[in-house]
Protein backbone atom coordinates (compact mmCIF):
# COMPACT_ATOMS: atom_id res chain seq x y z
CA UNK A 1 0.00 0.00 0.00
CA UNK A 2 1.30 3.48 -0.90
CA UNK A 3 1.88 5.92 1.89
CA UNK A 4 -0.70 8.74 1.50
CA UNK A 5 1.81 11.15 2.91
CA UNK A 6 4.05 10.59 -0.13
CA UNK A 7 1.39 12.27 -2.37
CA UNK A 8 0.23 15.08 -0.11
CA UNK A 9 2.42 17.37 1.92
CA UNK A 10 0.96 16.84 5.37
CA UNK A 11 2.53 17.64 8.71
CA UNK A 12 4.27 14.66 10.29
CA UNK A 13 1.88 14.59 13.26
CA UNK A 14 -1.25 14.15 11.11
CA UNK A 15 -2.75 10.66 11.34
CA UNK A 16 -3.98 10.05 7.76
CA UNK A 17 -5.74 6.88 8.77
CA UNK A 18 -7.70 8.78 11.40
CA UNK A 19 -8.65 11.45 8.83
CA UNK A 20 -9.87 8.81 6.42
CA UNK A 21 -11.83 7.11 9.17
CA UNK A 22 -13.49 10.40 9.97
CA UNK A 23 -14.34 10.97 6.28
CA UNK A 24 -15.81 7.49 5.97
CA UNK A 25 -17.81 7.98 9.13
CA UNK A 26 -19.14 11.25 7.77
CA UNK A 27 -19.94 9.59 4.45
CA UNK A 28 -21.79 6.82 6.27
CA UNK A 29 -23.87 9.29 8.21
CA UNK A 30 -24.53 11.42 5.12
CA UNK A 31 -25.60 8.33 3.23
CA UNK A 32 -28.04 7.39 5.96
CA UNK A 33 -29.19 10.98 6.14
CA UNK A 34 -29.81 11.04 2.39
CA UNK A 35 -31.77 7.78 2.64
CA UNK A 36 -33.78 9.24 5.51
CA UNK A 37 -34.49 12.37 3.49
CA UNK A 38 -35.45 10.33 0.42
CA UNK A 39 -37.90 8.30 2.50
CA UNK A 40 -39.20 11.50 4.05
CA UNK A 41 -39.78 12.89 0.53
CA UNK A 42 -41.55 9.66 -0.43
CA UNK A 43 -43.67 9.87 2.74
CA UNK A 44 -44.57 13.48 1.98
CA UNK A 45 -45.38 12.58 -1.63
CA UNK A 46 -47.62 9.70 -0.47
CA UNK A 47 -49.28 11.97 2.08
CA UNK A 48 -50.01 14.66 -0.51
CA UNK A 49 -51.21 12.05 -3.00
CA UNK A 50 -53.48 10.49 -0.39
CA UNK A 51 -54.85 13.90 0.61
CA UNK A 52 -55.39 14.91 -3.02
CA UNK A 53 -57.11 11.60 -3.71
CA UNK A 54 -59.40 12.15 -0.71
CA UNK A 55 -60.14 15.72 -1.78
CA UNK A 56 -60.80 14.56 -5.35
CA UNK A 57 -63.32 12.02 -4.04
CA UNK A 58 -65.08 14.72 -2.01
CA UNK A 59 -65.10 17.14 -4.94
CA UNK A 60 -66.44 14.44 -7.26
CA UNK A 61 -69.26 13.82 -4.79
CA UNK A 62 -69.91 17.58 -4.67
CA UNK A 63 -69.97 17.69 -8.48
CA UNK A 64 -72.47 14.80 -8.55
CA UNK A 65 -74.63 16.51 -5.91
CA UNK A 66 -74.56 19.76 -7.91
CA UNK A 67 -75.56 17.88 -11.08
CA UNK A 68 -78.42 16.12 -9.24
CA UNK A 69 -79.54 19.42 -7.76
CA UNK A 70 -79.50 21.04 -11.19
CA UNK A 71 -81.65 18.23 -12.60
CA UNK A 72 -84.07 18.34 -9.63
CA UNK A 73 -84.45 22.12 -10.00
CA UNK A 74 -85.14 21.74 -13.72
CA UNK A 75 -87.73 19.03 -13.02
CA UNK A 76 -89.30 21.17 -10.30
CA UNK A 77 -89.39 24.21 -12.60
CA UNK A 78 -91.15 22.09 -15.21
CA UNK A 79 -93.65 20.67 -12.67
CA UNK A 80 -94.28 24.06 -11.04
CA UNK A 81 -95.54 25.59 -14.25
CA UNK A 82 -97.66 22.64 -15.33
CA UNK A 83 -100.70 20.78 -14.04
CA UNK A 84 -101.28 17.08 -14.55
CA UNK A 85 -104.93 16.52 -15.40
CA UNK A 86 -106.42 13.32 -16.77
CA UNK A 87 -102.97 12.05 -17.75
CA UNK A 88 -102.04 15.23 -19.61
CA UNK A 89 -99.51 17.88 -18.63
CA UNK A 90 -101.12 21.27 -19.13
CA UNK A 91 -99.57 24.70 -18.79
CA UNK A 92 -101.37 27.26 -16.63
CA UNK A 93 -102.39 29.22 -19.72
CA UNK A 94 -103.85 26.02 -21.21
CA UNK A 95 -105.82 25.42 -18.00
CA UNK A 96 -107.24 28.93 -18.04
CA UNK A 97 -107.90 28.74 -21.74
CA UNK A 98 -109.87 25.55 -21.13
CA UNK A 99 -111.88 27.23 -18.33
CA UNK A 100 -112.60 30.20 -20.60
CA UNK A 101 -113.70 27.86 -23.38
CA UNK A 102 -116.08 26.11 -20.98
CA UNK A 103 -117.41 29.44 -19.76
CA UNK A 104 -117.98 30.56 -23.36
CA UNK A 105 -119.73 27.25 -24.10
CA UNK A 106 -122.08 27.79 -21.11
CA UNK A 107 -122.83 31.37 -22.18
CA UNK A 108 -123.36 30.17 -25.74
CA UNK A 109 -125.90 27.63 -24.50
CA UNK A 110 -127.69 30.24 -22.39
CA UNK A 111 -127.90 32.52 -25.41
CA UNK A 112 -129.06 29.54 -27.50
CA UNK A 113 -131.88 29.07 -24.97
CA UNK A 114 -132.70 32.79 -25.26
CA UNK A 115 -132.78 32.48 -29.04
CA UNK A 116 -135.15 29.49 -28.81
CA UNK A 117 -137.29 31.38 -26.30
CA UNK A 118 -137.53 34.40 -28.61
CA UNK A 119 -138.33 32.08 -31.50
CA UNK A 120 -141.03 30.33 -29.47
CA UNK A 121 -142.39 33.71 -28.40
CA UNK A 122 -142.76 34.64 -32.07
CA UNK A 123 -144.59 31.35 -32.69
CA UNK A 124 -146.86 31.91 -29.69
CA UNK A 125 -147.61 35.42 -30.92
CA UNK A 126 -148.62 33.97 -34.29
CA UNK A 127 -150.85 31.52 -32.46
CA UNK A 128 -152.26 34.32 -30.32
CA UNK A 129 -153.06 36.37 -33.41
CA UNK A 130 -154.91 33.43 -34.91
CA UNK A 131 -156.75 32.87 -31.66
CA UNK A 132 -157.59 36.54 -31.58
CA UNK A 133 -159.08 36.28 -35.11
CA UNK A 134 -160.99 33.17 -34.06
CA UNK A 135 -162.32 35.06 -31.04
CA UNK A 136 -163.50 37.92 -33.27
CA UNK A 137 -165.09 35.50 -35.73
CA UNK A 138 -167.12 33.81 -32.96
CA UNK A 139 -168.04 36.74 -30.79
CA UNK A 140 -171.66 35.61 -30.69
CA UNK A 141 -170.83 32.09 -29.52
CA UNK A 142 -169.99 32.28 -25.85
CA UNK A 143 -168.89 28.67 -25.57
CA UNK A 144 -166.26 29.20 -28.33
CA UNK A 145 -165.07 32.61 -27.18
CA UNK A 146 -164.67 31.31 -23.64
CA UNK A 147 -162.51 28.42 -24.84
CA UNK A 148 -160.50 30.69 -27.12
CA UNK A 149 -159.95 33.10 -24.27
CA UNK A 150 -158.70 30.25 -22.07
CA UNK A 151 -156.26 29.31 -24.79
CA UNK A 152 -155.07 32.91 -25.17
CA UNK A 153 -154.54 33.09 -21.40
CA UNK A 154 -152.45 29.91 -21.62
CA UNK A 155 -150.41 31.39 -24.46
CA UNK A 156 -149.83 34.54 -22.43
CA UNK A 157 -148.58 32.51 -19.44
CA UNK A 158 -146.27 30.55 -21.74
CA UNK A 159 -144.94 33.80 -23.21
CA UNK A 160 -144.26 35.12 -19.71
CA UNK A 161 -142.34 31.96 -18.85
CA UNK A 162 -140.39 32.23 -22.10
CA UNK A 163 -139.55 35.81 -21.27
CA UNK A 164 -138.01 34.65 -17.99
CA UNK A 165 -135.94 32.08 -19.85
CA UNK A 166 -134.91 34.53 -22.57
CA UNK A 167 -133.76 37.18 -20.12
CA UNK A 168 -131.49 35.13 -17.87
CA UNK A 169 -128.94 37.52 -16.39
CA UNK A 170 -125.46 36.59 -17.62
CA UNK A 171 -123.72 39.75 -16.42
CA UNK A 172 -122.15 37.73 -13.60
CA UNK A 173 -120.35 35.74 -16.27
CA UNK A 174 -118.70 38.96 -17.40
CA UNK A 175 -117.26 39.47 -13.94
CA UNK A 176 -116.20 35.85 -13.78
CA UNK A 177 -114.41 36.14 -17.12
CA UNK A 178 -112.69 39.38 -16.04
CA UNK A 179 -111.64 37.81 -12.73
CA UNK A 180 -110.34 34.74 -14.53
CA UNK A 181 -108.32 36.88 -16.91
CA UNK A 182 -106.83 38.91 -14.03
CA UNK A 183 -106.08 35.75 -12.06
CA UNK A 184 -104.53 34.12 -15.11
CA UNK A 185 -102.33 37.14 -15.81
CA UNK A 186 -101.13 37.18 -12.21
CA UNK A 187 -100.50 33.43 -12.04
CA UNK A 188 -98.77 33.30 -15.41
CA UNK A 189 -96.51 36.21 -14.39
CA UNK A 190 -95.78 34.60 -11.03
CA UNK A 191 -95.11 31.30 -12.76
CA UNK A 192 -92.76 32.96 -15.24
CA UNK A 193 -90.86 34.67 -12.40
CA UNK A 194 -90.55 31.41 -10.51
CA UNK A 195 -89.49 29.57 -13.65
CA UNK A 196 -86.86 32.24 -14.27
CA UNK A 197 -85.56 32.02 -10.69
CA UNK A 198 -85.43 28.22 -10.82
CA UNK A 199 -83.80 28.29 -14.22
CA UNK A 200 -81.10 30.60 -12.85
CA UNK A 201 -80.57 28.30 -9.86
CA UNK A 202 -80.30 25.29 -12.14
CA UNK A 203 -77.80 27.13 -14.31
CA UNK A 204 -75.77 28.12 -11.21
CA UNK A 205 -75.72 24.50 -10.05
CA UNK A 206 -74.56 23.43 -13.50
CA UNK A 207 -71.75 26.00 -13.45
CA UNK A 208 -70.83 24.90 -9.91
CA UNK A 209 -70.66 21.31 -11.09
CA UNK A 210 -68.42 22.31 -14.00
CA UNK A 211 -66.10 24.31 -11.73
CA UNK A 212 -65.79 21.38 -9.34
CA UNK A 213 -65.06 18.99 -12.22
CA UNK A 214 -62.37 21.44 -13.37
CA UNK A 215 -60.86 21.50 -9.86
CA UNK A 216 -60.75 17.70 -9.83
CA UNK A 217 -59.01 17.68 -13.22
CA UNK A 218 -56.44 20.20 -12.03
CA UNK A 219 -55.84 18.25 -8.82
CA UNK A 220 -55.04 15.19 -10.88
CA UNK A 221 -51.94 17.05 -12.09
CA UNK A 222 -50.57 16.17 -8.64
CA UNK A 223 -49.12 13.18 -10.54
CA UNK A 224 -46.48 15.50 -12.02
CA UNK A 225 -45.39 16.56 -8.53
CA UNK A 226 -45.11 12.91 -7.50
CA UNK A 227 -43.00 12.18 -10.58
CA UNK A 228 -40.62 15.06 -9.75
CA UNK A 229 -40.26 13.94 -6.15
CA UNK A 230 -39.56 10.42 -7.40
CA UNK A 231 -36.79 11.81 -9.63
CA UNK A 232 -35.28 13.63 -6.62
CA UNK A 233 -35.26 10.33 -4.70
CA UNK A 234 -33.52 8.62 -7.62
CA UNK A 235 -30.88 11.37 -7.69
CA UNK A 236 -30.33 10.99 -3.96
CA UNK A 237 -29.87 7.27 -4.50
CA UNK A 238 -27.09 7.93 -7.03
CA UNK A 239 -25.36 10.19 -4.50
CA UNK A 240 -25.72 7.51 -1.81
CA UNK A 241 -24.26 4.84 -4.06
CA UNK A 242 -21.29 7.08 -4.88
CA UNK A 243 -20.68 7.63 -1.19
CA UNK A 244 -20.98 3.92 -0.56
CA UNK A 245 -18.38 3.16 -3.21
CA UNK A 246 -16.03 5.73 -1.68
CA UNK A 247 -16.50 4.21 1.79
CA UNK A 248 -15.89 0.66 0.56
CA UNK A 249 -12.72 1.64 -1.28
CA UNK A 250 -11.47 3.75 1.65
CA UNK A 251 -12.27 1.17 4.32
CA UNK A 252 -10.47 -1.49 2.32
CA UNK A 253 -7.35 0.69 2.67
CA UNK A 254 -7.66 1.71 6.30
CA UNK A 255 -9.39 -1.49 7.44
CA UNK A 256 -11.01 0.02 10.46
CA UNK A 257 -14.42 0.73 11.87
CA UNK A 258 -15.89 4.17 12.40
CA UNK A 259 -15.99 5.92 15.72
CA UNK A 260 -19.51 5.81 17.22
CA UNK A 261 -18.93 8.92 19.37
CA UNK A 262 -18.08 10.90 16.21
CA UNK A 263 -21.37 9.67 14.60
CA UNK A 264 -23.31 10.97 17.55
CA UNK A 265 -21.80 14.43 17.13
CA UNK A 266 -22.70 14.53 13.46
CA UNK A 267 -26.23 13.29 14.14
CA UNK A 268 -26.66 16.06 16.65
CA UNK A 269 -25.43 18.58 14.08
CA UNK A 270 -27.72 17.24 11.34
CA UNK A 271 -30.92 17.21 13.36
CA UNK A 272 -30.33 20.44 15.26
CA UNK A 273 -32.31 22.45 12.73
CA UNK A 274 -35.21 19.97 12.35
CA UNK A 275 -38.28 21.38 14.10
CA UNK A 276 -40.93 18.82 13.21
CA UNK A 277 -40.59 16.30 16.03
CA UNK A 278 -42.17 13.40 14.23
CA UNK A 279 -39.86 13.82 11.23
CA UNK A 280 -36.83 14.32 13.45
CA UNK A 281 -37.61 11.10 15.28
CA UNK A 282 -37.79 9.15 12.02
CA UNK A 283 -34.65 10.82 10.77
CA UNK A 284 -32.64 9.86 13.87
CA UNK A 285 -33.90 6.28 13.64
CA UNK A 286 -32.75 6.11 10.02
CA UNK A 287 -29.34 7.42 11.00
CA UNK A 288 -28.93 5.00 13.87
CA UNK A 289 -30.68 1.85 12.73
CA UNK A 290 -31.36 1.81 8.98
CA UNK A 291 -28.80 -0.51 7.38
CA UNK A 292 -30.51 -0.66 3.96
CA UNK A 293 -29.02 1.05 0.93
CA UNK A 294 -32.17 1.12 -1.13
CA UNK A 295 -35.36 2.78 0.03
CA UNK A 296 -37.30 0.09 -1.87
CA UNK A 297 -35.43 -2.88 -0.26
CA UNK A 298 -37.35 -5.25 1.94
CA UNK A 299 -37.97 -3.68 5.29
CA UNK A 300 -35.38 -4.77 7.85
CA UNK A 301 -36.11 -5.40 11.52
CA UNK A 302 -34.34 -2.16 12.38
CA UNK A 303 -36.24 -0.19 9.80
CA UNK A 304 -39.53 -1.42 11.24
CA UNK A 305 -38.76 0.95 14.06
CA UNK A 306 -39.18 3.81 11.58
CA UNK A 307 -42.89 4.20 10.87
CA UNK A 308 -43.63 6.10 7.66
CA UNK A 309 -46.95 4.40 7.00
CA UNK A 310 -49.31 6.68 8.87
CA UNK A 311 -47.75 10.04 9.55
CA UNK A 312 -49.42 11.92 12.34
CA UNK A 313 -52.19 14.34 11.41
CA UNK A 314 -51.16 16.56 14.30
CA UNK A 315 -50.00 19.95 13.22
CA UNK A 316 -46.81 21.22 14.84
CA UNK A 317 -45.83 24.83 14.81
CA UNK A 318 -42.31 25.56 13.59
CA UNK B 1 -134.00 50.51 -29.04
CA UNK B 2 -134.10 52.19 -32.39
CA UNK B 3 -133.65 50.51 -35.76
CA UNK B 4 -132.47 52.39 -38.83
CA UNK B 5 -132.83 50.25 -41.91
CA UNK B 6 -131.27 50.97 -45.29
CA UNK B 7 -131.95 48.62 -48.13
CA UNK B 8 -131.60 48.22 -51.86
CA UNK B 9 -132.52 45.34 -54.12
CA UNK B 10 -129.87 43.00 -52.81
CA UNK B 11 -128.59 44.29 -49.51
CA UNK B 12 -129.98 45.53 -46.27
CA UNK B 13 -128.24 47.18 -43.35
CA UNK B 14 -129.78 47.63 -39.94
CA UNK B 15 -128.24 50.09 -37.48
CA UNK B 16 -129.35 49.26 -33.95
CA UNK B 17 -128.97 51.95 -31.29
CA UNK B 18 -129.83 52.19 -27.61
CA UNK B 19 -130.54 48.97 -25.69
CA UNK B 20 -131.54 45.67 -27.26
CA UNK B 21 -133.63 43.67 -24.75
CA UNK B 22 -136.55 41.30 -24.65
CA UNK B 23 -139.09 44.10 -24.87
CA UNK B 24 -137.76 44.95 -28.35
CA UNK B 25 -138.36 41.49 -29.73
CA UNK B 26 -141.54 42.37 -31.62
CA UNK B 27 -139.99 45.34 -33.42
CA UNK B 28 -136.94 43.26 -34.23
CA UNK B 29 -139.22 40.59 -35.62
CA UNK B 30 -140.53 43.03 -38.20
CA UNK B 31 -136.99 43.55 -39.43
CA UNK B 32 -136.44 39.78 -39.62
CA UNK B 33 -139.69 39.34 -41.54
CA UNK B 34 -138.67 41.99 -44.07
CA UNK B 35 -135.37 40.17 -44.59
CA UNK B 36 -137.26 36.93 -45.12
CA UNK B 37 -139.76 38.48 -47.51
CA UNK B 38 -137.31 40.51 -49.63
CA UNK B 39 -134.68 37.77 -49.89
CA UNK B 40 -131.57 39.95 -49.65
CA UNK B 41 -128.22 38.49 -50.57
CA UNK B 42 -126.42 40.36 -47.78
CA UNK B 43 -127.48 41.56 -44.35
CA UNK B 44 -125.34 43.94 -42.27
CA UNK B 45 -126.07 44.60 -38.62
CA UNK B 46 -124.40 47.80 -37.44
CA UNK B 47 -123.87 48.07 -33.71
CA UNK B 48 -121.86 51.31 -33.41
CA UNK B 49 -124.51 52.93 -31.26
CA UNK B 50 -125.84 49.92 -29.42
CA UNK B 51 -124.97 50.53 -25.76
CA UNK B 52 -126.42 47.47 -24.06
CA UNK B 53 -127.63 44.02 -24.97
CA UNK B 54 -129.10 41.33 -22.69
CA UNK B 55 -129.32 37.59 -23.22
CA UNK B 56 -132.65 37.97 -25.08
CA UNK B 57 -131.00 40.55 -27.36
CA UNK B 58 -128.16 38.12 -27.96
CA UNK B 59 -130.80 35.46 -28.68
CA UNK B 60 -132.25 37.82 -31.32
CA UNK B 61 -128.83 38.29 -32.92
CA UNK B 62 -128.34 34.51 -32.89
CA UNK B 63 -131.77 34.07 -34.46
CA UNK B 64 -130.75 36.54 -37.17
CA UNK B 65 -127.60 34.53 -37.86
CA UNK B 66 -129.66 31.34 -38.05
CA UNK B 67 -132.29 32.91 -40.32
CA UNK B 68 -129.66 34.38 -42.65
CA UNK B 69 -128.34 30.87 -43.19
CA UNK B 70 -131.88 29.71 -43.90
CA UNK B 71 -132.33 32.60 -46.36
CA UNK B 72 -129.00 31.78 -47.99
CA UNK B 73 -127.54 35.24 -47.53
CA UNK B 74 -124.32 36.63 -46.08
CA UNK B 75 -124.44 38.25 -42.68
CA UNK B 76 -121.91 40.48 -41.00
CA UNK B 77 -122.01 42.25 -37.65
CA UNK B 78 -120.16 45.55 -37.54
CA UNK B 79 -118.37 47.46 -34.87
CA UNK B 80 -119.76 46.24 -31.55
CA UNK B 81 -118.42 48.21 -28.58
CA UNK B 82 -118.23 48.11 -24.80
CA UNK B 83 -120.65 45.75 -23.09
CA UNK B 84 -122.01 44.57 -26.45
CA UNK B 85 -118.54 43.59 -27.67
CA UNK B 86 -117.83 41.84 -24.37
CA UNK B 87 -121.08 39.90 -24.65
CA UNK B 88 -120.32 38.86 -28.22
CA UNK B 89 -116.81 37.76 -27.23
CA UNK B 90 -118.09 35.93 -24.16
CA UNK B 91 -120.56 33.96 -26.28
CA UNK B 92 -117.86 33.31 -28.91
CA UNK B 93 -120.21 34.54 -31.65
CA UNK B 94 -117.19 35.21 -33.86
CA UNK B 95 -116.87 31.47 -34.37
CA UNK B 96 -120.11 31.40 -36.36
CA UNK B 97 -120.28 34.83 -38.01
CA UNK B 98 -117.94 37.57 -39.18
CA UNK B 99 -117.52 40.37 -36.64
CA UNK B 100 -116.09 43.49 -38.30
CA UNK B 101 -114.41 45.94 -35.98
CA UNK B 102 -113.63 49.37 -37.34
CA UNK B 103 -110.08 50.37 -36.47
CA UNK B 104 -109.74 53.81 -34.95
Amino acid sequence: MNDPKSHINLPEDVDVQDVLMRWCALSNIQRRALLGLAKEIQTSSDLVESSVSGLSDHFLKLATLAQNQSKRINDFADDATRVEFEGRHLSLSEVFSSIEDNLAAIVHRVIGLSKNSVHLSYTLEDIDEKLHSLYDDHKGDASVTERVQDLRNGVKLAKDDLKDIATVDISENFNLKDRLESLMSYLVLQSQNMEQALSTSAEDSKILSEYIADIVTKMQFQDRTSQRLSLICSSLKVVRETLKEMEVSSLSVIGSKQKEDQNTLWIDALISDMHLGEMRERFVKHLLFDETDNMYDDVTENEKMVDHVEPSDDIELF
Amino acid sequence: MELKIKKDDTEVSCAISGKLTYQDHNEYRDFLRSCEDLKFSKITIELDNLTLIDSAGMGMLLLTIEKSKDFGCDLSIKNPKGQVLKMIELANISSIVTIEKIKK
